[in-house]
């Protein structure tokens, strides 16, 4: 005869306690006993369960674990020749009339069954089940055997299993004892598997009983986590893993054991960097928790192998080896499989229409366009480098480039990098073995890779060939794409080509992790390449953030990494009073003619496109030609904004756009803030353009899309209207008059770059004469590179100490002079003097460039090296006595870790990672309002809410 | 969905919204450009520095080079007599040279003072009288320039030039010549001339230039700066005709002056047509384009102004008599209307023995200038005021003394040997001319190098 005592655990269970002991009376199997043991309830519950009259037991601490629970009970023993049973419960396990009698069956049926596990259905759902026993993988991650399908007694022959939840087990209180009881160092929702584990071992079975069903509410008391709040699900994860790693200790083989502690700490680092890759990061802190809390308990390990030696002594008297339970574990594929199906798991969001690369045309746009660059600019194509404009050589090496990244240590301060200086170094890094090459391979592939960007983002919105390819088309074809390419604008180029991306991934943003961290990456290259957009940037990211709903904290992030690259920046220039300048283009200073009014109405940032026109068209209507084509585009956008239905509100938004980032451009159109030798720079117009480019394209693609059978006519004249407002570029880029010309990898002669490489902190004097017979005096540690340049010592308004003293000592040199110049030469650690060939046209800079070479000439401190196409070259014959100025200082070095550590996070973040392969999930969240639906029911009518 | 139409008060308050949204895009626009931006930008930031300390070198021209003298070195130009430096130099140290006899006779010298205040101003005298070569010549020492233009020389039957490169600083230099002769540009698709760094080297223009009776000269240095000189001499039959050394002039330029013309007793002709052998001359030379000229000569005592004018084809070399010029000296101010270069001619007669001198315009004088006068010679300062104001220029020395000039006015004034300092003399253009029987020479007052003087520098 068995006796049943129903142990059913309370705290503050008041709500429904009753409905469970009512449960337990209509049983068709009624307990012999019924102890409720209340952990110290704070409500009525100790008067409700009094009403029921059951042997009570009541324990002071809220906290008690199921271990102390049971001991509390096992003080009364059943009758004589009757064999003790433990079942248990808590308040919010309400078992069905026949759950007892079903379990009990097992029990009875086979003596080797010492531990029988119900079926768990879900309270909010009627008919799912919860959970039908528990298994585990090798390395000890538990999953339960069934979860989250519809109960339609499928499982219903189900029988051994490896574990069960503690949550409705029916135990052999015999058993119970002779394993150890239930482990107090477990959490409730794993120390059913871990007793059922010990049961194996010491060779009995478990199995479970489908036919006992039990309704489960969420309970911390006992069995598998199933919390409500995003937090109370991070600590049952937490707990869980805990779980895990005191299982992985206490049934470790002796031998193993100081090795598998030691790794306790790589294993959490190792995980940590997993679970960003796997969007997980908010685990992280749950596993250094888990971690710790295992690695400085070994009382409780000690007490877990105790037990679990227990165990196996039995189970070798039973002749029951070590892994009595091996053939129940989890594989791996079964593993992947429970993880990508765990109910937790975010199912995709709204259906996207398929790219189709090739199968839509983007292949055959994409080879086009690279044809169409290849005959633009075929002058690059053996280039080892690019100068003119912004552009110059790159590097000279990797370390130089990452160094220029880093703050620059002077006796005034920390001058810090430009943002811009990292995205050069990654670019430069991609062609390691020729940083400057980075920039041809730029200007190569940015049509097709602007026609490819354009495409792929017209592709996640619409699946009509057509407007896939005119968004490549009209993206690649746009006037600040070709300016860009003209002027010798690397961050225009580089805005140009991400700023779809970046868009799309804000508008993913608001529904997935990863895009959250895309948008964030992308912000923070568009930013650095093109800082005057800063300010769109910002509110677009306020749009998104505002319609994030619940992400909102999740996309507060976004604009961590841009914060983090430009604080040493802004900090600087708020420090100098100016706070204006952070939007300073960065790379060296460009002087271009002023933007005329209808430039910027044909969206071009540069005077190129009427520069340009008047080449191929009569002066007197070559500038109306590109507002005119723009005119043609603007007809169909407003075509598109006023027709029925939403997709016009796509087009008013993207005319919207257009509009203000037009009148920003015109309002930023005379402004600037740095300044070098005797060129003023005016922001980059570039990037409000791409931006207002958008913004047409956008109204254009819906007008096209409106209509109908003249859509492709529509595209035609779209597409010839884009010729016409890139061709002046074209022409310009074909016939060589662009400013960009192909260069060396450096920009000093070769004797100055193989000494930096050699002696590293040598500084050369660079003396270049200028338009207005001034001379430009820089002294360049190594070598010149642009991404060595400085908007914080550009944007200055008043020269340093040391600029002072160059400046002088500059002067002298030029002047036939008996001043002294040994002194400054030697402090400031200079070996070469170069002075830069005047530009032929200016004769103020030749009389200035014959000046300076024949009073260079005279100093007796320096040597005539010899003249090449960088300019004449002296060395100085002084020992330097200098300081090395070029190590990075800790503080920059600190950091340039910190910023990379978030970047690098931020690009774990946006990795795209398949759902299987994941960190394990949290559990699934209860949600009252979906009582009563399964679970594919509410994805389905998610689907429909998001559509 | 494409274009679901809808109809009722909905969709007619969506349009209307559209409308409305478009209709403030519009304005925006509208907005920002009707009124002009703001314009803001960063001044470029310059300091003007003028570095202290004065010119920190000079390199005198050496003795006279006569071209295969030297039985024993009958290829290579020597000199024949020693010349002597005068000058405020505490240092010299002579350049190597090519000059076979230049143990005896000396060489192209560097003259420095390291004093941070240095006045440098030095000239170098040749006094010739051997069989074959007779008369005085004198050359001013120049800081080293990377151009110069040289006006005189010939290389007809019984002239000699040889042109003297020095190369005085720490690099070598690659010497470009460019010649022209009357008839236009020579071609002598020459290869650059390399000075080695410290040392002087001369070459013969016959052999560049040969049988071509009015020549000027462009030499263009690239590596280390350069000095450049012509020495010349000239014999008529047996009878030696008087020896110099051309200095660099002014830089191709419309508006030249040229100061201390003398025109001796013994060679002034009478009428203005009349083109005697020995007769002052001036010698053009428009080297880019064809310029017309107004040249106006105008003596020192004020009494006499001639004005004319001359047009000169480009590239070729054009010689000027100035006829019906009483003897007296003369200042000539030329305006043209492309650039061109200058340099005056004369000449005096002593019986059979004869001398000339060259005299080639040069740049106007800063507000200080240094000159050195030598020993046992009549020298004669001459000043031409190309100011358009009165100015007044000191003279100190041995015996102080103020000079005031009226606009385009020209005076002289004698002065006794030894180092002299000018103030006041920013915008006049300055020469000193030496005299003795029979011989003849002149060299112009150095302005600032074009070395010299405050410097923009933009430190970033």
């Amino acid at each position: 005869m068995s006796h049943v005592t129903a142990i059913v655990l309370v705290r503050d269970g008041a709500e429904r306690l009753p409905g469970t002991l009512q449960a337990l009376g209509t049983q068709d199997r009624v307990p012999d006993a019924l102890v409720v043991v209340d952990l110290a309830s704070r409500d009525s519950s100790a008067r409700l369960a009094a009403d029921f009259s059951p042997a009570r037991v009541i324990i002071e601490r809220r906290d008690a674990t199921l271990a102390d629970a049971l001991a509390a009970v096992r003080a009364g023993g059943p009758p004589a020749g009757q064999e003790e049973m433990y079942w248990i419960l808590s308040q919010d396990h309400q078992p069905d009339s026949g759950a007892l009698a079903a379990l009990l069956a097992e029990l009875e049926r086979s003596a080797s069954v010492a531990i029988v596990g119900p079926k768990l259905i879900r309270a909010d759902r009627d008919g799912v089940i919860f959970e039908l026993g528990e298994t585990m993988t090798r390395s000890g991650e538990s999953y339960p055997v069934v979860s989250a399908e519809l109960d339609q007694g499928q499982h219903d022959v189900m029988s051994d299993v490896l574990g069960v939840s503690a949550a409705g087990m029916l135990i052999r209180a015999r058993v119970y004892q002779d394993v150890g009881g239930f482990n107090p160092a477990v959490g409730a929702s794993d120390a059913g598997l871990e007793l059922c584990l010990r049961a194996r071992m010491a060779g009995y079975r478990v199995v479970v009983a489908p036919l006992a069903r039990i309704i489960a509410w969420p309970s911390e008391l006992i069995g598998p986590a199933w919390p409500s709040g995003y937090q109370a699900r991070l600590v049952a994860r937490r707990r869980e893993r805990r779980a895990l790693l005191f299982r992985r200790l206490s049934y470790a083989p002796a031998l193993w054991l100081p090795a598998l502690w030691l790794g306790l700490v790589p294993l959490a680092l190792a995980r940590t960097l997993w679970l960003v890759v796997a969007k997980a990061a908010g685990q992280v802190p749950g596993e250094w928790w888990a971690t710790f809390t295992v690695a400085l308990n070994p009382k409780a390990i000690a007490a877990g192998r105790r037990r679990v030696r227990q165990s196996g002594r039995l189970g070798r008297a039973h002749g029951v080896g070590r892994r009595a339970f091996a053939g129940l574990l989890l594989n791996r594929r079964q593993a992947f499989r429970a993880r990508r199906d765990a109910p937790g798991v975010r199912q995709a969001g709204p259906a996207r229409p398929d790219i189709a690369f090739f199968a839509s045309g983007g292949g055959w746009l994409v080879l086009a366009l690279a044809a169409v660059s290849i005959g633009l600019s075929w002058r690059y194509l053996t280039a080892a480098g690019l100068a003119g404009g912004a552009l110059g050589p790159l590097g000279p090496d990797l370390w130089g480039l990452w160094k220029s990244t880093l703050g620059w240590q002077t006796p005034s301060g920390l001058v810090p990098a430009d943002p811009f200086s990292a995205v050069l170094a990654s670019l430069g890094t991609a062609t390691w073995w020729s940083p400057s090459y980075a920039l041809v391979l730029l200007w190569l592939l940015a049509l097709p890779g602007a026609g490819l960007v354009g495409f792929w983002c017209a592709a996640r919105f619409t699946p009509r060939t057509s407007l896939r390819v005119v968004a490549g088309i009209l993206w690649a074809l746009s006037p600040s794409l070709h300016a860009a390419l003209v002027d010798g604008r690397p961050g225009g180029v580089i805005t140009h080509l991400l700023l779809p991306l970046t868009v799309a991934a804000l508008w993913s943003a608001r529904q997935s992790a990863a895009s959250s961290a895309r948008a964030a990456l992308l912000i923070m290259v568009v930013a650095a390449a093109t800082p005057s957009l800063l300010p769109s940037l910002l509110a677009a990211w306020l749009i998104v953030l505002a319609g994030s709903g619940r992400r909102f904290f999740a996309n507060l992030g976004i604009i961590a990494p841009t914060i983090t690259l430009f604080a040493p920046l802004v900090i600087a220039q708020l420090q100098a009073g100016r706070p204006w300048a952070i939007l300073t283009d960065p790379g060296p200073v460009v002087s271009a003619p002023p933007v005329g009014i209808r430039d910027l109405l044909a969206f071009s940032p540069s005077s190129g496109l009427s520069g340009g026109l008047s080449g191929v068209a009569p002066d007197a209507w070559a500038g109306w030609i590109g507002p005119g084509a723009v005119g043609v585009l603007l007809v169909i956008g407003l075509v598109g904004s006023l027709v029925p239905g939403k997709p016009a509100n796509w087009a008013v938004a993207g005319l919207g756009l257009a509009a203000i980032s037009l009148a920003e451009a015109r309002w930023v159109s005379q402004i600037g803030f740095s300044a070098s030798g005797d060129r003023q720079a005016q922001l980059w117009l570039g990037g409000l353009m791409s931006l207002a480019w958008l913004g047409l394209g956008i109204a254009v693609l819906v007008g096209i899309r409106y209509a109908g059978r003249l859509g492709s006519a529509v595209a035609v004249v779209v597409t010839l209207t884009g010729v016409v407002v890139a061709l002046p570029f074209g022409y310009l880029q074909a016939s060589g008059s662009s400013a960009v010309v192909a260069a060396p990898d450096r920009a000093v002669p070769a004797l100055v770059a193989a000494q930096a490489q050699r002696e590293g902190a040598i500084a050369t004097l660079l003396i270049e004469p200028q338009r207005t017979g001034g001379v430009r005096v820089t002294r360049l540690i190594g070598s010149l590179v642009i991404n060595a340049q400085r908007t914080a010592l550009l944007t200055r308004t008043q020269p340093s100490p040391q600029e002072v003293t160059l400046a002088t000592l500059a002067a002298s040199l030029t002047s036939l002079s008996t001043a002294p110049v040994a002194d400054a030469l030697a402090s400031q650690n200079i070996r070469f003097v170069l002075l830069s060939p005047a530009a032929p046209d200016a004769p103020a800079a030749v009389e200035t460039a014959a000046r300076a070479k024949a009073a260079l000439a005279t100093h007796s401190e320096l040597t005539s090296v010899g003249s090449s196409a960088f300019g004449s070259l002296w060395r100085v014959n002084l020992p330097l006595t200098g300081q090395t100025d070029t190590d990075p200082t800790p503080w920059a070095l600190a950091i340039a870790a910190l910023q990379a550590m978030i970047i690098a996070v931020t690009f774990l973040l946006a990795l795209p990672i398949s759902k299987g392969a994941g960190a394990k999930a949290l559990p699934e969240p209860f949600n009252p309002l979906n009582a009563g639906k399964t679970s594919s029911a509410r994805r389905s009518q998610t689907r429909r809410d998001e559509s | 969905m494409t274009g679901r139409l809808r109809s009722g008060p909905r969709a007619l308050a969506a349009f209307i919204g559209r409308l409305v949204g478009l209709g403030a895009g519009v304005a925006v626009v509208a907005a920002s450009f009707s009124v002009p931006p703001p314009r803001v930008l960063a001044a470029p930031r310059s300091l003007s520095i003028n570095p202290t300390g004065g010119v920190a070198q000079l390199v005198c021209p050496g003795p006279v080079l006569l071209p295969g003298v030297d039985p024993s070195h009958a290829t290579t130009n020597a000199s024949l007599a020693p010349s002597v430096v005068v000058g405020t130099g505490t240092m010299r140290e002579a350049l190597n040279t090519d000059n076979p006899s230049a143990g005896r006779d000396g060489s192209p010298s560097r003259v420095t003072d390291p004093s941070p205040h240095a006045q440098l101003a030095a000239a170098e005298i040749t006094d010739l009288a051997t069989e074959g070569y007779r008369g005085l010549s004198a050359g001013a020492c120049f800081a080293p320039t990377v151009d110069a233009w040289l006006v005189g020389a010939s290389s007809a039957l019984g002239d000699t030039a040889v042109l003297q490169l020095a190369s005085p600083t720490t690099a070598a230099s690659v010497v470009t010549l460019t010649v022209w002769g009357s008839a236009g540009k020579i071609d002598a698709s020459l290869p650059p001339v390399r000075v080695p760094a410290g040392s002087a080297v001369s070459l013969s223009l016959a052999g560049i230039a040969p049988n071509q009776d009015a020549l000027a000269l462009h030499v263009h240095a690239d590596g280390g700066p350069i000095t450049a000189w012509v020495s010349v001499s000239e014999i008529s039959g047996l009878t030696p005709q008087g020896i110099d050394q051309v200095a660099p002039g002014a830089a191709p330029s419309t508006a030249l002056a040229i100061a201390g013309l003398i025109v001796d007793a013994s060679t002034a002709t009478a009428t203005a047509g009349e083109a005697g052998q020995s007769g002052p001359k001036l010698r053009l030379l428009a080297p880019e384009a064809e310029a017309s000229v107004q040249i106006t000569v105008r003596s020192e005592s004020g009494l006499s102004s001639s004005h004319f004018e001359a047009t000169l084809s480009a590239g070729a070399v054009t010689e000027l008599t100035l006829g019906g010029l009483s003897p007296g000296s003369y200042a000539v101010s030329m305006t043209a209307s492309a650039p061109v270069v200058a340099a005056a001619w004369s000449a005096l007669t002593d019986g059979a023995a004869r001398d000339y001198a060259w005299t080639a315009a040069s740049e106007a004088l800063g507000d200080q200038a240094q000159v050195v006068i030598p020993d046992h010679l009549t020298a004669q300062l001459h000043v031409l005021n190309t100011d358009q104001s009165v100015r007044t220029l000191a003279i100190s020395g041995r015996t102080p003394t103020t000079l005031t000039l009226q606009p385009g006015q020209a005076q002289s004034v004698p002065l006794e040997s030894g180092g002299w300092a000018l103030s006041g003399s920013a915008g006049m253009v300055a020469s000193v001319s030496l005299l003795r029987p029979a011989g003849m020479a002149s060299y112009p007052v150095l302005g600032p190098s074009a070395a010299q003087g405050t410097v923009t520098v933009y430190p970033r």
